[in-house]
Order: C-alpha cells, then structure tokens, then sequence
C-alpha cells in the first residue's frame, strides 16, 4: 500500500516537473494495481478486518 | 499588436477553467486532510478499502492538477473519471460489506454517514463536477510554452504532494511494505 501511495507521490512531482506522458502511464498503472490489490482483498481467504 | 478577440476569450476561458480545476484538488485535499484528521485525532485506523479510497482520490486529483500544469484537456478529466471509477467501486463494496442489519459499520458514523458512504458521494459529485466542466469547456487547450502557476494552482500542488507524502509516510510505519491486512 506503501509503494501506492509512493507512486501517486512521484506522479505529483512528475507533473510538476512536466512530464506528461510518463506522469499518464504512471497513473493508469498506479490505478491498475489499485484494481489488483481490491481483487486481492475480495478474494484473499485471510480474515481481514475491514 | 492586438489579440483576435477568439484569441482573448480563449485565455480568458483558459484561466477560468484551470481555477476551477484547482478548487477540486483544494477540495479532495481537504477531504482527504479530514480523513486525517479522523485518523489522529479520534484514533480511528484506515482499514485497507479506505487506503485505496484515498489513493483513488489523489488520482482524480492528480488528473485535475494536469490541467492546471499542461493546460486543460479531455484526456486529463478521462483520467480522473477513471480514478472515480475505481473510487466508486472501492467504496461502493465497503458499503455493501456493512449493510446487512446484523453487521456494525467500520469507524464513527459523521453527520451520519460512515465515512465510505461519503467516499461515495465525494466520487459520484466528483463525476458530476467533471462532466458541467467538460460541457462548458469543452475544447482542449493545452498550454504551448512553459507558463508559471498561478498561486492558487501551486497552493493546490503543495496541499495535494503533502497528503500524499503524509500517507506514504503513515503506511510504511502502519504496514511497513505489505498490503495493510487492517
């Protein structure tokens, strides 16, 4: 979850250094492994305090 | 020399869009600041959905802050109506999880609502923001040279960078590198 937050972290300072389409990729990635941590999450057989 | 006057709308239309822009992040940043609020000062964890609920809302964040950096343009509010996909999804299976009668809530209800539910309507008012933007402004300016922030904007990134430093920080002392099992 760390590495997430850290990725969204470098997409801001990429942005803010101005690049555009690396900062893109980086998003759509970051939010790609958002869909696989939630997959994660619904399908994990751990008890998992919600 | 003159500008065309289309050429004077235009910026003008520019300057007005990318304020609005900046008012979105200001607020997801608040929001996402109240979130932390909650955490510190009631003792309230996150729990694993409400981390990627926050991750969502800096990706929606992210992309309204590239339009006041690069100028405004439709693939950038594409990628924060995906952020909001993945927002609505996350919360709205929070939801689903605590509504059968037997089964508590997770945290302290706010104004009544568990704060997922808010994560909920901050997305589908978030969708709703985009899209009276996209109907107003709807062509595509990105800027062609090298343009200074205005302060509001650079106010918005500090804001925005900060929250998202802060949660890196907060989940690699609470989860180190794992997933956060809650």
């Amino acid at each position: 979850m760390a590495g997430l937050f850290l990725l969204m972290t470098i997409v801001i300072v990429m942005v803010y250094f101005r690049v555009r389409f690396w900062s893109s990729i980086l998003l759509l990635a970051t939010i790609a492994l958002g869909w696989c941590l939630l997959w994660y999450h619904a399908t994990t057989p751990l008890q998992i305090n919600w | 020399m003159q500008q065309p006057l289309y050429k004077l709308i235009g910026d003008i239309m520019n300057r007005v869009e990318k304020i609005f822009n900046a008012i979105l992040v200001v607020i997801i940043a608040g929001v996402l600041l109240g979130a932390f609020g909650v955490q510190v000062f009631k003792h309230e964890q996150p729990c694993p959905l409400c981390l990627l609920q926050r991750l969502a809302m800096i990706g929606l964040a992210i992309g309204a802050l590239m339009n006041c950096k690069f100028g405004p343009s439709k693939a950038h509010y594409a990628l924060s109506l995906i952020s909001c996909i993945f927002g609505s999804f996350v919360s709205m299976r929070q939801f689903f999880l605590h509504v059968c009668p037997d089964f508590p809530t997770f945290g302290h209800p706010f104004w009544g609502l568990s704060l997922y539910t808010w994560a909920f309507l901050v997305f589908a008012t978030s969708v709703a923001y985009i899209s009276v933007l996209l109907l107003v402004f709807n062509k595509s300016r990105l800027d062609e040279e090298r343009q200074h922030l205005n302060w509001f904007c650079q106010v918005a990134f500090a804001m925005l960078f900060l929250v998202a430093a802060g949660n890196v920080g907060w989940a690699l002392y609470a989860c180190q590198l794992g997933p956060c099992q809650g």
